[in-house]
């Protein structure tokens, strides 16, 4: 499903180069559930990054289905994100002022041409899914830490994206709550979806079918 | 476009209290401009009710004397002797009216300070003389009974007109026609009332326009020979009057309309050269053209408005600079915001446009703010301080755009600035 060629990212700061991603070559299939591990600048996060369209190769090729995502324009990139990735945060990111439900519906936002009905069903259905029927109301600030994850979690399903990406979802909850969140994942992983996780946290990563272990830009194994 | 106006709008209802803040300036300035304007108008719609009230191509010679007696510095050159000028008379009225082309009209004018007396009441009015040409020459309307004319004059009648205001002082309750009242020694029969009339303000008096409201006209012949003149000095003269003067002149004015082909300025310098020769060179009447001098006021009260409205203008630039300032510190406030909406799929184009109808919003409200606070600003200077003003539809429609135009010219920078945000720094920014 996705394909990433020979990836590369140099950040340049002053006279400084910085290598972050040196020849990535990983091929994604169809509910995978992959765990990407590696030490703080490693390059994981780039290459998160660069895989949730979030940020551009600075060479390379990244294909989604054999179609060439590092050549799309940058309103084309928005609408991929929109409609092929679903992000989860460390610190989940939720809008302070939006009910838990708005929050979720805020990717149907920006897709094209759905009704307010439609919004407000389908986000309805997501906060169902991840347990939270009930507090489609509430504001984040009213939610414990793993109920805004679980938040979270619905807003990047909402939009039925081909991959979900997680970014360290567990680094700001306790153990037990972010045991649940794992098990989340994993039925969303049973259920067909494909998932990146991001970590440094082996009992995390256990989680995941796979892992891929990232090392000065490198994948090691 | 409507889904980014609803997100604007919410998050304005999110930080009310900080939109009415930032709002202050447009709410002040769209308020200032529209109350300025007003008040612009409504002097300019005073001065056009003034033109109207002067006549047109009226020419006006009036008498001038000291105030006060002893040596002004303007007397001329010390030691030479003042030369004699018998003042303002009837024989200058006659030479005018046979010297002067196209006149239309004209009248000689005099008015004594005295008391009416009606049967019960006696009120402090004043008494004028004048021909019946007046009456035609101010489009002097009547409310009841008719005007004198000339007959009246040369016969000497004793008649009068009664001022509006004077005539319900002095017959409250009855109609004033075919009634006596008593001016001095002389009765006098009511024959007309004037029609009420507004607008007639110091200014215009100092132009030689009566206030026709507190005065009672009577054929000037009439009161010339049977109520006093000035003309003729009389041993009972009282000589020890320290207070002002009175005028010595025999005629207070004379009011000259010309015809439509007649030149107000060619009259007024001919006017000047009559008068310079038959007054010896004394200075003792002055030449005033009144639709010439409202005129020139016109012109310097647009002036003063549009001086005015600049003014109040750049209190809505500031205003727009308080917007962009605002917004600027909200997009960085809001940094992550923008990061995560650009990660869930808004476009460069959503955020901008949110950020653009957010300010414009807040500006448009300001201005519906600021527009209920000129037109109250507006009513306020017109009741307290007594100002004649006028709110024009236009100048409400102007602040409107202005107001959204401003909005989306302060806001677009921030826009910008929110939009070309790289989301992955974005979202990273604590």
């Amino acid at each position: 499903m996705i394909e990433l060629r020979d990836i590369k990212k140099t950040y340049i700061t002053g006279e400084f180069e910085f290598q972050a991603l040196n020849g990535i070559n990983l091929s994604i299939k169809p509910n995978d559930y992959i765990a990407l591990m590696g030490s703080s600048g490693s390059g994981k996060s780039t290459l998160m990054n660069i895989i949730g369209a979030l940020d551009v190769p600075t060479s390379g090729e990244y294909l989604l289905r054999s179609k060439p995502i590092h050549e799309l324009d940058d309103n084309q990139i928005s609408e991929f994100r929109n409609e092929e990735i679903g992000f989860v945060f460390q610190t989940f990111n939720l809008l302070p002022k939006l009910s838990a439900l708005d929050n979720v519906a805020l990717p149907l936002l920006y897709a094209n041409n759905i009704e307010k009905e439609q919004r407000t069903k389908q986000a309805k259905e997501m906060m169902e899914l991840v347990g939270l029927g009930d507090k489609l109301t509430n504001k984040p600030n009213e939610l414990s830490g793993g109920q805004r994850q679980r938040v979270a979690i619905a807003r990047a399903l909402v939009n039925k994206p081909s991959l979900i990406l997680a970014d360290e979802p567990t680094g700001n909850l306790d153990s037990k709550t972010s045991a649940s969140i794992m098990e989340l994942f994993a039925n969303l992983h049973n259920n067909g979806q494909t998932i990146i996780l991001v970590t440094h946290e082996k009992e995390i990563s256990e989680y995941a079918k796979k892992t891929i272990v990232l090392k000065d830009g490198i994948i090691i194994e | 476009m409507l889904k980014n106006a609803q997100i604007a709008f919410d998050s304005i209802l999110a930080n009310k209290f900080r939109a009415i803040l930032t709002t202050l300036g447009i709410v002040f300035g769209v308020g200032a401009v529209i109350s300025m304007l007003a008040i612009g108008n409504g002097a300019q719609q005073q001065i056009l009710e003034q033109l109207k009230i002067v006549g047109v191509n009226n020419v006006i010679v009036k008498s001038v004397y000291e105030a006060k007696k002893g040596k002004s510095e303007e007397e001329g050159e010390p030691g030479q002797a003042k030369k004699f000028s018998p003042g303002l008379t009837l024989k200058d009225f006659t030479n005018i009216e046979k010297v002067t082309p196209e006149i239309e009209h004209i009248s000689p004018e005099v008015g004594y300070e005295t008391f009416a007396v009606s049967s019960t009441i006696r009120k402090k009015s004043k008494v004028i003389g004048v021909s019946s040409s007046y009456f035609k020459i101010f489009n002097i309307d009547l409310e009841n009974g008719n005007y004198f004319y000339e007959s009246h004059n040369d016969a000497r009648k004793k008649v009068c007109l009664l001022g509006s205001k004077i005539s319900k002082l002095l017959f409250p309750k009855s109609n004033p026609i075919g009634k006596t009242i008593r001016v001095g020694n002389l009765n006098l029969t009511v024959i007309g009332v004037i029609k009420k009339l507004s607008g007639v303000t110091e200014n215009l008096q100092d132009m030689g326009i009566n206030d026709y409201n507190n005065e009672v006209y009577v054929p000037i012949k009439t009161l010339l020979s049977r109520f006093k003149d000035r003309g003729r000095a009389k041993v009972s003269d009282d000589w020890s009057n320290d207070g002002d003067p009175e005028n010595p002149n025999q005629l207070d004015k004379i009011v000259i309309q010309l015809t439509d082909k007649g030149d107000m300025l060619s009259t007024g310098t001919l006017l000047n050269k009559v008068m310079e020769r038959r007054h010896n060179g004394v200075k003792d009447y002055s030449i005033n053209i009144p639709e010439q001098t409202l005129k020139q006021q016109k012109e310097t009260d647009d002036l003063f408005n549009w001086l005015l409205g600049a003014i109040a203008s750049i209190s809505l630039v500031v205003g727009g600079i308080g917007i962009m300032n605002i917004m600027l510190a909200s997009v960085q406030e809001r940094i992550k915001e923008i990061g995560l909406r650009r990660a869930v799929g808004a476009k460069k184009s959503d955020i901008k446009l949110q950020f653009i109808l957010e300010a414009s919003f807040i500006s448009l409200f300001g201005g519906i703010l600021g527009i209920i606070l000129g037109i109250s600003l507006s009513y306020a200077v017109e009741i307290f301080l007594e100002m004649p003003t006028k709110i024009s539809l236009f100048s409400i429609f102007l602040s409107f755009i202005i107001s959204v135009l401003t909005g989306i010219i302060f806001g677009y920078l921030p826009a910008n600035k929110a939009a070309e945000q790289n989301p992955v720094n974005s979202l990273k920014y604590e």
